[in-house]
């Protein structure tokens, strides 16, 4: 099926979702990643299961976000299998947000993972749930390791 | 000493920070992808992986099965006695590429038994079960679970199923020490291998006052156990609030100044010491 003349069960087309959603996608797996190649790289992958799932997605917007998020947590997650290269703490130049960012990047995946969707994306806890496959009570302990830790490491 | 308020604070500054480094590429046009060059690749690497994958097991099988090779004969079809003993008498010794059977872990003959069904059974024969693991895959084909249960206020065991006939097998029958908290019903058990045995443990959670303690319950020893903490087998209760993440066991530590509520909360990260068969924290 072409995209031109797709539409989603919201009405949307496909190339209306990629329009309105790409930047942002793209943001959030750079925030993930900390590197625009593995971010276009993995906005670009997740766009493309879109379009061979698109009749039977019925929320494009939420699977495409869900989509890039696993992605980038898999490839980060190899990329230290590996012990490949992976891309060091964006550093932005204030302090405060270096030192911030520095103790998130020494997190867990998964603690990373909520707290990037949580504070970054603004996802509920449940959405995030939702995302990354799991109970609303992992989302609940992960987060509140993660808080911990960053309190004792930002202190 | 910041606080949680201000921790998320920072982190929602920080994430919009980063976020702007970020530099999306130009074009808003959508262009359906031939597979890119890193799709390509991993396809091909997949594709020899698996190539080298079934060579090695098929060399693996011919020289298993070679004609020089004593006959192995099973009577699996003709079972007499219970099924550990199931094996003929003409039964040959394992050829070097077989594992040998410890004798505590019978592989098992039935390949259509469901765990899930047999500890549904369990559950509705037991009512004093009231938490439950999911069944997991472990050692020589063994579908195992581990049940919570309260016959009376006073007691509280674990039972260890085995699960991989169809019916639920009890392995090991784990009296709690005291005090008698009660299995937190809401809180599923978490399986890892916490003991470095490459075999599932479980933690199973309980309520206490204010935090859900747990013990972890492990056959690293040999012998189903709930795993203490020192020399004193009934040390098992780990708090506050353990959860197995990313494999590894935590919990938190809180000094309850100038209350547990408004009490500072520290991270403890345990560890498995083989040579006492205990958990440490770190």
């Amino acid at each position: 099926m072409r995209a031109e003349s797709a539409l989603s069960e919201a009405g949307s087309s496909f190339e209306e979702v990629y329009a309105t959603r790409r930047v942002g996608l793209h943001r959030l797996a750079f925030v993930i990643t900390g590197s625009d190649e593995i971010a276009e790289e993995m906005v670009q992958e997740a766009f493309a299961r879109l379009h061979e799932r698109w009749r039977t997605v019925s929320n494009p917007a939420a699977y495409v976000s869900r989509t890039v998020t696993n992605l980038c947590r898999t490839e980060v997650r190899r990329r230290r299998r590996e012990r490949d290269s992976l891309p060091r703490p964006v550093i932005v130049g204030n302090p405060e947000i270096d030192e911030t960012w520095a103790a998130v990047s020494r997190l867990p995946d998964r603690q990373r993972a909520v707290l990037i969707l949580r504070y970054y994306a603004d996802l509920s806890e449940s959405e995030i749930a939702d995302v990354l496959d799991c109970r609303v009570g992992t989302v609940k302990s992960a987060h509140h390791r993660a808080l911990v830790r960053l309190r004792r490491e930002l202190s | 000493m910041i606080d949680d308020t201000e921790v998320q604070q920072r982190l929602r500054h920080s994430m919009q920070a980063i976020a702007q480094q970020a530099t999306p590429p130009t074009s808003s046009c959508w262009h359906e992808p031939l597979a890119s060059p890193v799709r390509r690749d991993r396809r091909l690497v997949a594709f020899v992986s698996a190539a080298v994958v079934v060579t090695v097991v098929a060399a693996a099988l011919v020289w298993v099965i070679r004609p020089s090779t004593p006959p192995v004969t099973v009577s699996e079809t003709t079972p007499s006695g219970p099924p550990h003993l199931r094996r003929s008498a003409h039964h040959k010794l394992p050829s070097p590429l077989t594992t040998p059977v410890p004798p505590t872990t019978t592989p098992r003959l039935s390949t259509t038994a469901d765990p899930t069904a047999a500890l549904a059974r369990f559950l509705a024969d037991h009512p004093d079960a009231v938490a439950h693991s999911t069944p997991v895959a472990y050692a020589n084909n063994l579908k195992i679970a581990v049940v919570g249960m309260a016959p009376d206020p006073n007691h509280r065991a674990i039972d260890v199923l085995d699960l991989s006939t169809g019916t639920a097998s009890p392995l090991a029958t784990l009296t709690l020490p005291k005090p008698n908290y009660a299995f937190a019903r809401g809180i599923p058990i978490q399986t890892a291998d916490l003991t470095g045995d490459r075999l599932p443990d479980f933690l199973v959670r309980f309520l206490a006052a204010d935090n859900a303690p747990g013990v972890v319950v492990s056959a690293d020893s040999g012998t189903w156990k709930l795993v203490p903490q020192n020399a004193d087998p009934t040390a098992v209760y780990i708090g506050r609030d353990p959860t197995i993440s990313n494999g590894h066991l935590d919990s938190t530590r809180n000094d309850c100044m100038p209350t547990c509520a408004q009490g500072h909360s520290t991270l403890i990260v345990w560890h498995y010491d083989r040579q006492h068969n205990t958990m440490i924290p770190q």
